[in-house]
Formats: structure tokens, sequence, C-alpha cells
């Protein structure tokens, strides 16, 4: 058994914050996460973030500062490492490269991001079909344009924004689908790949289907400590409820982020802030003054997110 | 190059307009199903095939319907294929080396004949 002051899971933005919060109020940090680079989100999104002043709002530049501040700040990093348990008195199992152990940490901040929603829809695991966020993946990260005539499901924010990546990036948006309209009269169509989408009895040559159906909160390490949850459809699902410094009900276990509901980086950011500081508070490291303060910054930059984590207390009660 | 920055070779994108020119990675020879690939070393398995033009890595047990890669960040499995040999490996997240050899896998695929334990 391993054994740290702060151990936060997950290196997005949230996750980041809150390791050079706790850092920089002493604490000793390690960071988790499960891919080889750090970032979470910011690794595979260009576009400008509008939730975020010019400074920082380009993703790539926004990881780049943050890795650096963490570095800076002390916190052990370490990419490529899998927290897959998060056990009773805050043990976390953990799998790092070859090795496998258990790591006790007495604060605990889980930043775990968010999966994409499927859509079902006929032929919609025919290759070719894939989610925006491995789209942006191929494009950003690894570079490859997999299609040139691209059907785009999905409508708001994150449709738009992939659709503008692919056509960024060479690729062609020939048609955009609603699967709130379209659901049920969509069709893909290939053998060893989709070749066609016929959307409301018309027809698309299509060579990639891009999924854009929003995502979910990743809150099983929460679930699996049992730490109490509720069903919010606003924050995209089941999510931890958490108290106004952003502490699960388990002591010790703090949520920051899109794992604690669907955010933007500005409020994942806010979050992981006040999650860093409340985990410090916890070990000593700060004033309660201090704290108070975090909190009040928190909860003005972000009201209705403060708002819906507080509300979610009552809607416990009916899951 | 296009007015915008955006320079493609082939699927390969060689030049991106807001990311610039693609990181330097050295060229490696895979293979898929026997064909020689050219791939570049460390990138994901299921990013070279499809850079290729492979977008069919498995098919399914009972349907025989073919998958590729869904969710590339090691959630959804469609992009399964045999490695060297092995089985059931995930494309999206096994990094391409010189003379790394994928198959096509059809349905679970079976597991090479083995005295280690796994």
């Amino acid at each position: 058994m391993r054994a740290v002051q702060v151990a936060v899971v997950g290196g997005g933005p949230a996750g980041l914050t809150a390791a050079i919060a706790a850092a920089r109020s002493g604490a000793r940090v390690v960071l988790l996460d499960e891919n080889r680079s750090l970032g979470g989100q910011l690794r595979y999104r260009i576009a400008e973030l509008p939730e975020l002043d010019s400074s920082s709002n380009r993703p790539p530049r926004l990881a780049k500062a943050l890795i650096g501040e963490a570095r800076d700040a002390g916190v052990d990093l370490r990419p490529g490492t899998v927290a897959w348990g998060l056990f009773a008195d805050r043990v976390l199992a953990v799998a790092e490269g070859e090795e496998s152990y258990h790591l006790e940490a007495e604060q605990i901040i889980l930043a775990t991001g968010s999966t994409d929603l499927p859509v079902p829809f006929a032929g919609g695991s025919l290759p070719g079909v894939m989610t925006s966020r491995a789209i942006q993946i191929l494009l950003h990260i690894h570079r490859v344009l997999p299609g040139r005539r691209f059907a785009v499901i999905g409508i708001g924010t994150e449709a738009e924004e992939v659709g503008r990546d692919i056509a960024a990036a060479g690729g062609q948006v020939v048609v955009r689908i609603d699967p709130a309209r379209h659901g049920t009269d969509l069709l893909a169509e290939g053998d060893d790949g989709v070749r066609a989408v016929t959307i409301a009895g018309e027809r698309y040559d299509v060579d990639a289907i891009i999924v854009a159906g929003g995502r979910q909160p990743d809150a099983q390490l929460a679930l699996m400590a049992e730490c109490d949850a509720g069903y919010a459809p606003a924050l995209g699902g089941i999510v931890p409820l958490r108290d106004a410094d952003l502490r699960s009900s388990i002591p010790g276990i703090f949520v920051a982020g899109d794992g604690a509901g669907i955010c933007d980086v500005a409020t994942a950011i806010a979050e992981g802030r006040l999650a860093g500081l409340s985990a410090a508070a916890t070990l000593g490291l700060l004033s309660a003054e201090t704290l108070s303060a975090a909190r009040s910054a928190y909860s003005n930059a972000v009201r209705d997110r403060a708002a819906i984590v507080d509300s979610l207390h009552a809607v416990r009660t009916h899951v | 190059m296009t007015e915008d920055g955006l320079e493609l070779d082939g699927r390969r994108i060689v030049r991106h307009p807001v990311l610039g020119p693609a990181p330097a990675a050295q060229t490696v020879t895979m293979s898929f199903d026997g064909r020689p690939i050219e791939a570049l070393a460390g990138e994901p398995i299921a990013a070279a095939l499809l850079a290729a033009g492979i977008r069919a890595f498995r098919t399914m047990p009972r349907t025989g319907e073919a998958r590729g890669g869904y969710c590339f960040v090691g959630r959804c499995a469609d992009c399964l294929a045999i490695v060297n040999g092995e089985p059931n490996v995930m494309t999206c997240l096994t990094a391409v080396r010189d003379g790394t050899r994928v198959e096509t896998q059809r349905g679970l695929g079976a597991w090479p004949a083995s005295g280690n334990s796994p």
C-alpha cells in the first residue's frame, strides 16, 4: 500500500486545477490520468472556448499552461495510470504500466470527466460511425482525416464545434441530423463501412457519421465508493451529491468538473480550484477565511451550477 | 496547401490550419492481413489503419457484421483486432511499432497456444 495526502483522479481542466490549488496550499499531491498525455478534453479540442477570456481560451495552450503550473507546484504527475477502483477508507486501486498497487489518500478529488452518449439508429454500429470525441482525437492528436463526406448526428454547440473541426481538416459535412426528430427514420448503410445515410427518405452518400449526442458524467468511482448520488438531467445523468465545498457524502472524497455533471471548461476550472482548496483546508493547510472566500468566488463564478448542485439534495429522495 | 493553411497527404493531415504542421514522426512498416502499410511509430494502430483507408477491423461472432473504431478512448471494444497473433487487442490504445502485424479478427478470436498465465 502506498500513501499520499491528496490524490487527484483525472488530468483534465478540473483535475489539473485541483492539483495545482492543493499543491500550492502545501499538500503532497499525486495526479493520475489513464491517458498517455495530460489535459483531458483540452488535448483534442481546438476551438476557442467562449466561456474563457482570450488569455486562456485556446485548449492546447491552456493544457500546456496548466500542466506547467502543476509541475511547478510540485504535483506528482502520472499519465498512463488507471485508477480502476475506489474502496472504503479512500483506497484507490491503481494500474500503472506493468504495475498494480493500492494508493491510500487522505483526500481524494475525483475529476474523471465524461463519456460520449450513444445515439441508437439502424446501421449505427458500422465502421465509419464514431463519436464526436473520436473524430476530434483522430483529427487533432493523430492528424488523420478518416473520411471525406460526413454526416453529423446531433444539434447544439458540440455538434457545431465538431462540424467546424471537420471542415477545417478538409472534410465536408453533407448533412446534419437532429436525433430527436429523426431517430427512427434514420438508416446508415454499407458493408465493411458506412457508404450512405438515409434520413426521412432522402439518401446521402457519406463515408463517415459522427455521433454528437452529448456526454454523460463518468461517476463510476464515486458510485463504487458509495457516495450518495442523484439523477439530474440538466447535469447529464447520475451524479454524486456534493456540499458547498464540493465534498461528496463520503468524508475526504471531492468531485469536480464533468464527472460531477456536464459543464463547460470555465466551470470545470472553478470547481477544480474549489475542490483543491477544500481538500487542503480539510488537511488543515488553509484557513477557514480563505476557504470561505474560495467558496464565494466559486458560487459567484458559476451561479447556476452552484444552484443545481444545491438542489440535487432534494432530488436525491426521488432516486 | 490551401489558402487557409491546410495540407493533406491522402488521409494524413500534414498541416492543420490551427495546429500547424504535424509533429515529426518516424515512418515504419506494419501489416494488415499480410499487406504492408506505412505507419507512424507510436501512433495507435487504429489511426494507422484509418489513414490507410481500412475501416473494418473485426467481424461480429454471430452476424458477421463488420466493426471498426467507434470511441477511440478504450471504452467500446469495436476496434479489437488480432495484433502479432493475439486476438482482442484494443487497437485505439495500442501503439504501432515497426513490423506490427495486424489481422482482421473474425468473431471472438482464438488465443495463441501459450504456457504462460495471463
